[in-house]
């Protein structure tokens, strides 16, 4: 009877156990642990002795392919970011945006992040931003209504001249 | 797959982004029947700079790499 090769063990575990250790490797479990891991009984591992060079070939025939199509939906991901930050040109700039761009790919490639979450994360981002704008906009209205008021007493005061009245404009606006 | 090949192949699947050196090492060896060392990898992107293929950036103290516009070219060309 022909033996059962190390590696086909692993590529013939259960779907759920194939899984779960590719979630451990692609994790960045070393072998070597992983090896001690499935080597446990059930529960806790799979009862399954495999040499190292076992988690080679599943690595290749599993991971790989599943790392690749992680990398292809960060893409997409920081692709659906990247729309959302260009939708409001002038918000940021060019060098900040490639940064997020870039940190949106990034943080949706590692292998803990959900695409939704990373979106959620970057959403938040935005809007602190947005809020940011809002909040000095009001400042500066604010500014603007007290050089007003000043403005005004200047206008009202009867005891300064032209050239003082235009002296005092030239210091609440900021005017050398 | 040539290792030059699958390192354009593994950045131009994720242009424009930039990818870390050890992504992009995982991402080869992902492409590639035969996994080759860092070291190797590393020899291939001095290559591929040198002929102007790839773009090395160092962000926050770690070295990431992205494909030119002449990379995707080759590749697209089966260089």
């Amino acid at each position: 009877m022909r033996k059962t090769r190390s590696d086909s063990k692993l590529l013939n575990l259960p779907e759920e156990q194939q899984a779960q250790l590719a979630d451990w490797l692609l994790g960045g479990m070393p072998y070597h642990e992983a090896k001690a891991i499935v080597a446990k009984p059930a529960p806790e591992g799979f009862g399954v002795s495999v040499s190292i060079n076992a988690f080679s070939g599943f690595w290749q025939t599993v991971c790989a392919p599943m790392m690749l199509q992680r990398r292809s939906r960060a893409v997409r991901t920081a692709d659906l970011i990247a729309e959302e930050i260009d939708k409001a040109p002038g918000r940021l700039d060019s060098a900040t945006i490639d940064l997020l761009k870039q940190q949106a790919f990034e943080l949706a490639s590692s292998p803990q992040a959900r695409p939704r979450d990373v979106k959620a994360l970057f959403s938040l981002v935005l809007k602190a931003r947005d809020q940011e704008l809002v909040e000095r906009r009001i400042r500066l209205l604010e500014t603007k209504a007290a050089q007003a008021d000043q403005a005004e007493q200047v206008v009202r005061n009867e005891v300064l001249s032209p050239e003082e009245k235009a002296q005092r404009f030239k210091e609440i606006f900021g005017i050398a | 797959m040539t290792t030059q090949r699958a390192t354009l192949a593994a950045l131009d699947r994720v242009r424009p982004y930039l990818l870390p050196l050890m992504a992009l090492w995982t991402d080869t060896n992902a492409l590639l029947g035969r996994p080759v060392s860092l070291t190797a990898l590393q020899d291939t992107l001095v290559e591929l700079e040198a002929k102007r293929f790839v773009v090395s950036i160092d962000q926050d103290g770690v070295a990431k790499w992205r494909i030119s516009d002449l990379g995707s070219a080759e590749l697209r060309a089966g260089g």
